[in-house]
C-alpha cells in the first residue's frame, strides 16, 4: 500500500507539510525568536488553566518584514513569525481534538444505528438531518456565543456540529457491510454482535473513515479560523491564526503582512491535510486506479 | 485520442471567452483618471456619507440614537436649534422669537414662523406644534423610552394654542434648560394630518408607519431607505429657507460596517465624509483631496471598578486607588487612541461648565507603578503566591478585565493594563464578549472587576455626567452598577442640580469631587476627539456636538 | 402520480426536521447569558420601563419551554417576530435580504458549476497529464483557502492595489437601484432595460461570487473527475469502446451522463454550503444579504433574526436535497424515487 502512495507526488508533499507542522509545533520554543510568558488563571467553571501572554512593544508596532522580524510585527509590536510558530500548537490541538471526539461519537452512534436499525436508526437519522440542515457556521457561532469566548468552547461547538457527518458515514458503511458474505458467515457461526461490530465491520470501515478524517482535519481548521475571524473563538492576545487575521484586517491597507502570513499558514496546513487525504483516497479506492 | 484535443480546445476557447467577458465587465467600471492638482469633484450635487450602523427609526417621537437623529434633524425641524459648530447658543428655527418666563411663572410663549409648508404642501400651524408635543407624551415610545426628555417638565396640558402662529407652554416645574430640550429631535414638529391619516397616536405604542416614512418642514425629504444599505434624501422644494445659494440636492448615507470599505470610498471620492477608525487614519491622511476633521467632543472613556465584585478586595478604596496609579494614561492616549484623546480629570468633560471643580482640571492620578505597589503593600496585599518566576498578590486571584467585542481601542487598553498589573504582581484575565452579554455581566452579575465604557451627552449640562457616574442607587443613579454609594456625595449632587446660583453649584461639585476621588469607582481615562475623514471639496463641513450633521449648508466646490 | 406522492411525502418529512431545527437554535440562542432587552433599549442609558417592556414582549420572564411555545405559536401564524437590531419585523428584513443573497449564490453557482464540470472532464480524460495536475492543484487549493482570507486578498489585490473591481456593495455610488420586480439587480436591470445598472451590478457581483463559488468549484471539479474516471473504467464503457464507437460518443453520450449523477448530488449539497459561506463573504463585501444580517444578529444576540435566518436556510437546504433526488430520477432512469 505504501509504495502506491509513494507514487503520488502530491500526497507526498501533503505528508511533508504535515510532518513540518508537527515539527514546528514540537520545536516552537527553539524556532521562535520571541516567546510568550504564562500565567495561571482560574476559569468561571472553577478550574485553573495556564494562559499565554505576549509582551507588548508599542514602540515597534506594524514594522514590515525584515531580518529582525521575518513576517513583520503587529499593531502591538509583537513578532508575527513567533506568534505563527506558537500558533501551530493551538491549530494542531484544535484539529486533533475536534476530529478525535466527533469521530468517536459519530462512529459509535452511526455504527449502532446502522447495525441494529429500526427505531434507533430512524431517530438518529432524523437528528442528523436536523443538524445537517442548520448552516454549520451559524450553529457553531450560536453555540460558541452561548459558551463564551475561548478556544475550548469553539472546540465544543465544532464537535456538536461535526459528529453527524461521521454518524452518517459510519451508518452507510455498516449498512453496506452488514449484508456482505463474511459478516453473514460470522453471524451464522454464532458470533456475538459486539464481536461482529468490532472485529469485522469496524476494521473494514476504517479506510473511508480515514480518508474523511484527513480531509476534515483541514476543514476543522478552516471553520475554527472562521469563528475566530467573526469574533468568537480564541481570547484576545493569544497566538491563534484566525484571530490574527481578524485583528490584522483593519491594517490591511498599510500592513499587508499582518493578514497575509497567518492566512498563508492556514492555507499551507489545510493544503497539507487535503493533499494527504486525496492521496489516501486514491490509494484506498481501487476504482480510481487505472 | 485526437478528437479529445479538439474538444479540449473548444472547452478552452469557451473558458477564455468567458474570462474575457468578465474582464470587459471589470474594466467597464473603471474609467477614473488622476488629474493634476485638485481631483475632479465626483457627483457635485450629491453628498455621500459612509458610516457604520443605521437609524433605528425616522420617527422623532421614538428616536434616541445619533444615527436616527442625523436623518430627523434634516427632514424635520424643531422650534429652536443650534447652528454651525456652535453648541452654546440657541437660534430660532420654526419659532421666530419667544418670551421666557419671569418671576415664579413657568410659562413660555413662542411665536411661530409664517408661510412654512410641510414637504407635502400642508401648511404649518400652532396646531401641529401642540399635536407633536402631546404625541410624544401620549405615545411614550415603548421602543426607546425617549419621552422622558419632555415629560420631566411637560404634560399634555402644557401646550396651548393661542392662535395659528402662537403657542404657550406651561411647564409642570421650572426648568432652566428648557430651550435645550426643545432643540432635541424629540421636539420636532410633525404634520398632524399625515400622522392622523397613518395610524394616529396610540397610547404607549410606537407608530410603525412613522418609523419608515417622514413628512417634515426641513430642507430634505426622504427619497428611499434600503435597510442596512443606504438612505437617500432629496431636497424639499417647498423648504422655507429656499434653495438660492449653494446646496447639495441629494444626500446619500451608506451603511458600511467594514472600515476598509469606508477608507477606499473616501480615497476614491465616492464618499464625501466617512467614519474612519483611529487606527486607520494613517490610510487616509496622506491621500490627495482628503482631510481629517478633529474636534473635541463631549464623549468620555471610563474604566469601571466593581465594588460589588465577589473579589472582596475590590471594595477596598486603596486597592482601587492603586489600580488608578497602575493605569498607563499616556500609553492609552498615544497607542490606543493614536493621540486623539484628552486626559480627563473627573466626570465633567472639558468645555462643560464646572470642569474646574475637579482639582482645577488637573488629573489626580498619574501612572506610577511604585506608588501603586506601596499602597497595596501598606494594605497588606503583598506578593506571596509564586507561579513560575513571578510572585502574585491576592493569592493569585485574577482581576477580571472585560471589554466589548470589536472595540479595538478598548482591547489595546485592556491588554496594556494587564501588562502593567503583571508588573505590579497582580494576576489578571482579559476577556471580551458581545454587547448584550457585556451588559448582562455589568448589570446582572458580580463576575467582573474592571470594564470599559463610554458616555455621550443627552443634554449640555454637567448634571448629565456627574449624577449618573457617582450618584448612588439610593437616588436612582449608579448608572454603571459599580456599587459606589456615599450619602454626602448624593446630597451634593442634589444641591448642584436644583440650585441656580453658580457659586453654590460650584461649591457642591467641588465637595463631591474631593470626597469621591479618595474612594474612586471609575478610572477617568479620557475625553474623545471627534474624528471624521472628508473630501476637501466639501465646503462648510463642521462638527456640532449636539447636531452632528446638517446638510443644508454644505456644498461641493473648491474654494 | 408516483412522483407527486413522493414529493408530498418528502415535504411532510420536512416538518419534523424544521421543528428540530427550531428547538436546537432556540435552545442554543436562549441559554446565552445576556441582557438583550437592555441592549435593545439603549444600553446603560436604557429606561427601566423600556427594558421591562421588551422583556415582556420577548417573554424573557417566562421559563424557556414556555418561551418556545410562544415562538411556535407565532411561527404557525407565519410571524417570525421582530428583529430588535433593525427595529422591524424579521419577515420584512428577510424579504429584503433574500434576493440579494440568492442572486449572489446563483452567480457563485454560475461560476462554480460549468468550470467545475469542464475542469473535471479535462482532468479525467487527460489523467496524469499536465493539465490534470494543474486542474487538480487548483481544486485542492480551492478547498484549502479560508473563504474570508480569500475575500480579503482579492479585495487587496483587485480593489486596492489594482482597482479594477469595486470593493463592496451591489451598485456604484450614486446609482439608484433598478425598478424592483424581483429584487435581483441583474434581472431587474434587464427587465427595466437599464444598461448602466446591469453592467454595474455584474461588475459588483464578480469578486464576491468568485469568492463564494471557488470552494464549490473545487468540490464539483474533484467529484466530476473521480466519477468520470470511475465510469470510464466500467464494463459498459469498455463494451462501447469495443463496439467501435468513437471516443467522442463514448465520453459525451455514455460516460458523461452517468458521471453527472454524483456531481448533481454534490452540487445540491454545496448549495446549502454556499448559504453558510455567504455569512462570511457578505460581511466582508458589505453585501446587503441574509448572511450579513445573520452575522450581525448572532453577535448582537438578536434571537428572532437568528432563528428566522436558520429556518429559511434549513428550508432551502432540504428543498435543494429534494430537487437533487428528483433530478436523479430524470438523469438516471434506473433510480427509483422513494426507494429508501
Amino acid at each position: 500500500m505504501f509504495h502506491l502512495f509513494r507514487k503520488s507526488l502530491l500526497s507526498m508533499i501533503g505528508l511533508a507539510i504535515i510532518i513540518l507542522l508537527l515539527l514546528v509545533a514540537l520545536f516552537a520554543p527553539f524556532l521562535a525568536k520571541e516567546h510568550p510568558s504564562y500565567a495561571e488563571v482560574s476559569t468561571e467553571q472553577g478550574t485553573t488553566q495556564v494562559e499565554e501572554r505576549w509582551e507588548i512593544h508599542f514602540d515597534r508596532k506594524l514594522l514590515p518584514p525584515s531580518s529582525d522580524h521575518f513576517f513583520g510585527t503587529d499593531d502591538y509590536g509583537r513578532d508575527i513569525f513567533s506568534m505563527i510558530v506558537y500558533g501551530s500548537q493551538t491549530s494542531l490541538r484544535i484539529c486533533l481534538l475536534v476530529i478525535a471526539i466527533s469521530t468517536f461519537i459519530g462512529v459509535l452512534l452511526g455504527g449502532l444505528a446502522g447495525y441494529f436499525g429500526g427505531v434507533l436508526d430512524e431517530i438518529l437519522m432524523r437528528i442528523t438531518d436536523v443538524f445537517l440542515s442548520i448552516p454549520y457556521l451559524i450553529l457553531a457561532l450560536a453555540i460558541a456565543a452561548a459558551l463564551g469566548r475561548s478556544i475550548d468552547h469553539i472546540m465544543e461547538a465544532m464537535i456538536i456540529t461535526w459528529w453527524p457527518t461521521y454518524a452518517r458515514l459510519m451508518r452507510g458503511q455498516v449498512l453496506a457491510l452488514r449484508e456482505q458474505q463474511f459478516v453473514e458467515a460470522a453471524r451464522s457461526v454464532g458470533a456475538r454482535n459486539s464481536r461482529i461490530l468490532f472485529r469485522h465491520i469496524l476494521p473494514n470501515s476504517l479506510a473511508p473513515l480515514l480518508v474523511q478524517i484527513t480531509l476534515d482535519l483541514g476543514a476543522v481548521l478552516l471553520v475554527a479560523a472562521g469563528l475566530s475571524f467573526i469574533g468568537l473563538g480564541a481570547s484576545p492576545g493569544t497566538a491563534e491564526w484566525g484571530l490574527m487575521i481578524s485583528d490584522g484586517r483593519a491594517f490591511m491597507f498599510h500592513a499587508w503582512w499582518y493578514v497575509t502570513f497567518p492566512g498563508l499558514a492556514i492555507v499551507l496546513v489545510v493544503l497539507g491535510f487535503n493533499l494527504l487525504g486525496d492521496g489516501l483516497r486514491d490509494v484506498t479506492d481501487p476504482k480510481l486506479r487505472r | 485520442m485526437e478528437s479529445f484535443k479538439k474538444k479540449d480546445m473548444k472547452a478552452g476557447v469557451l473558458a477564455i471567452s468567458i474570462c474575457a467577458m468578465f474582464i470587459c465587465i471589470a474594466f467597464s467600471g473603471c474609467t477614473q483618471q488622476q488629474q493634476p492638482g485638485n481631483p475632479e469633484i465626483k457627483n457635485p450635487t450629491i453628498y455621500t456619507r459612509y458610516d457604520i450602523g443605521e437609524p433605528r427609526t425616522l420617527d422623532p417621537a421614538e428616536s434616541y440614537d445619533s444615527a436616527s437623529s442625523d436623518m430627523i434633524n434634516n427632514i424635520y425641524e424643531t422650534l429652536v436649534t443650534y447652528k454651525g459648530n456652535d453648541s452654546k447658543t440657541i437660534y430660532p428655527s420654526l419659532a421666530t422669537d419667544w418670551v421666557a418666563p419671569t418671576g415664579n411663572s413657568s410659562t413660555w410663549t413662542f411665536h411661530l414662523r409664517h408661510g412654512v409648508q410641510f414637504s407635502n404642501g400642508d401648511a404649518f400651524t400652532a396646531e401641529d406644534v401642540k399635536y407633536s408635543f402631546d404625541r410624544v407624551l401620549i405615545m411614550n415610545s415603548p421602543d426607546s423610552g425617549v419621552s422622558w426628555i419632555l415629560s420631566q417638565c411637560m404634560d399634555t396640558n402644557s401646550t396651548k394654542v393661542i392662535d395659528d402662529y402662537t403657542v404657550e407652554i406651561n411647564l409642570t416645574k421650572p426648568y432652566g434648560g428648557f430651550l435645550v430640550l426643545l432643540a432635541f429631535t424629540v421636539a420636532s414638529v410633525v404634520d398632524k394630518k399625515v400622522v392622523e391619516a397613518n395610524g394616529g397616536v396610540v397610547a404607549n405604542t410606537d407608530n410603525e408607519w412613522m418609523k419608515e416614512h417622514a413628512v417634515g418642514t426641513g430642507p430634505y425629504t426622504l427619497d428611499h431607505w434600503t435597510h442596512n444599505s443606504e438612505i437617500v434624501l432629496k431636497k424639499n422644494d417647498l423648504y422655507w429657507g429656499g434653495w438660492t445659494g449653494k446646496h447639495v440636492d441629494t444626500v446619500v448615507v451608506k451603511t458600511a460596517d467594514e472600515a476598509s470599505t469606508r477608507i477606499l470610498a473616501l480615497q476614491t471620492g465616492d464618499a464625501d465624509v466617512a467614519y474612519i477608525p483611529l487606527e486607520n487614519l494613517v490610510d487616509v491622511e496622506n491621500s490627495t483631496g482628503v482631510s481629517v476633521l478633529k474636534d473635541p467632543s463631549y464623549n468620555v472613556v471610563l474604566g469601571l471598578f466593581n465594588l460589588r465584585s465577589d473579589n472582596k478586595f475590590m471594595a477596598n478604596p486603596d486597592v482601587r486607588k492603586a489600580l488608578c496609579y497602575a493605569f498607563n494614561y499616556q500609553s492609552a492616549i498615544d497607542n490606543a487612541y493614536n493621540g486623539y484623546l484628552y486626559r480627563l480629570p473627573g466626570c465633567i468633560p472639558k468645555g462643560m461648565p464646572y470642569y474646574d471643580t475637579q482639582n482645577n482640571g488637573v488629573a489626580v492620578f498619574n501612572y506610577n507603578i511604585v506608588k501603586a505597589g506601596e499602597l497595596l503593600n501598606a494594605s497588606g496585599y503583598t506578593q506571596t503566591y509564586q507561579f513560575k518566576s513571578n510572585y502574585y498578590r491576592f493569592n493569585n486571584t485574577a482581576i477580571r478585565i472585560w471589554y466589548n467585542t470589536g472595540n479595538a481601542e478598548r482591547q489595546k487598553m485592556a491588554l496594556s493594563f494587564q501588562e502593567e498589573l503583571t508588573k505590579l504582581g497582580i494576576n489578571s484575565i482579559v476577556s471580551t464578549e458581545s454587547w448584550p452579554q457585556y451588559l448582562n455581566r455589568m448589570y446582572n452579575t458580580k463576575e467582573w472587576d474592571f470594564m470599559f465604557l463610554g458616555w455621550m451627552p443627552d443634554y449640555n449640562d454637567p448634571d448629565d455626567y456627574i449624577a449618573p457616574f457617582v450618584g448612588s442607587k439610593a437616588i436612582n443613579q449608579d448608572t454603571f452598577n459599580t456599587g459606589y454609594a456615599n450619602a454626602t456625595v448624593d446630597a451634593m449632587l442634589f444641591k448642584g442640580k436644583y440650585n441656580v446660583d453658580p457659586q453654590i453649584r460650584s461649591d457642591a461639585y467641588t465637595t463631591a469631587f474631593n470626597i469621591y476621588i479618595n474612594d474612586p469607582s471609575l478610572i477617568f481615562i479620557g475625553q474623545n476627539v471627534y474624528v471624521r475623514g472628508f473630501r476637501t471639496w466639501l465646503q462648510n463641513y463642521s462638527y456640532n456636538p449636539v447636531i452632528e450633521y446638517y446638510y443644508y449648508n454644505v456644498y461641493k466646490a473648491y474654494p | 402520480m408516483k412522483i407527486w406522492e413522493y414529493i408530498v411525502r418528502r415535504l411532510l418529512l420536512l416538518i419534523p426536521v424544521l421543528i428540530g431545527v427550531t428547538i436546537i437554535t432556540f435552545t442554543v440562542s436562549h441559554v446565552i447569558p445576556a441582557d438583550p432587552a437592555r441592549a435593545f433599549a439603549g444600553g446603560p442609558k436604557a429606561q427601566p420601563e423600556t427594558i421591562a417592556r421588551i422583556r415582556a414582549e420577548l417573554h424573557l420572564d417566562k421559563p424557556l419551554w414556555e418561551q418556545y411555545f410562544y415562538y411556535l405559536n407565532d411561527l404557525i401564524h407565519l410571524n417570525l417576530g421582530k428583529s430588535f437590531l433593525e427595529n422591524r419585523p424579521v419577515t420584512t428584513a428577510l424579504a429584503q435580504y433574500f434576493p440579494a443573497t440568492f442572486e449572489l449564490t446563483i452567480f457563485a453557482m454560475i461560476i462554480a458549476v460549468p468550470f467545475g464540470i469542464i475542469g473535471g472532464i479535462i482532468s479525467a480524460i487527460r489523467q496524469n497529464k499536465l493539465s490534470d495536475h494543474i486542474t487538480r492543484i487548483i481544486a485542492i487549493v480551492g478547498y484549502s483557502l479560508p473563504i474570508f482570507w480569500l475575500a480579503l486578498m482579492l479585495q487587496y489585490v483587485f480593489a486596492y492595489q489594482f482597482p479594477i473591481f469595486p470593493l463592496e456593495g451591489r451598485l456604484s455610488a450614486g446609482m439608484t437601484s433598478p425598478t424592483t420586480f424581483t429584487g435581483f439587480y441583474v434581472l431587474d436591470s434587464i427587465l427595466s432595460g437599464n444598461g448602466a445598472t446591469l453592467l454595474s451590478s455584474l461588475h459588483h457581483l464578480l469578486l464576491p461570487a468568485f469568492t463564494l463559488g471557488f470552494a464549490t468549484l473545487a468540490i464539483i471539479l474533484r467529484m466530476m473527475r473521480s466519477s468520470m474516471l470511475e465510469v470510464m473504467g466500467s464494463d459498459y464503457i469498455r463494451t462501447a469502446r469495443a463496439k467501435g464507437l468513437s471516443e467522442r460518443t463514448v465520453i459525451y453520450k455514455h460516460a458523461l451522463r452517468n458521471a453527472m449523477i454524483p456531481t448533481i448530488t454534490v452540487t445540491g449539497l454545496a448549495f446549502g454550503g454556499l448559504l453558510s459561506g455567504a455569512v462570511l463573504t457578505e460581511t466582508i463585501f458589505n453585501w446587503p444579504g441574509m448572511g450579513r444580517f445573520a452575522a450581525h444578529a448572532v453577535l448582537g444576540l438578536d434571537f428572532n433574526a437568528v432563528m428566522g435566518f436558520t429556518l429559511v436556510v434549513a428550508i432551502i437546504y432540504v428543498l435543494a436535497n429534494l430537487i437533487v433526488d428528483i433530478l436523479y430520477a430524470v438523469v438516471d432512469p434506473r433510480v427509483k424515487l422513494g426507494g429508501g
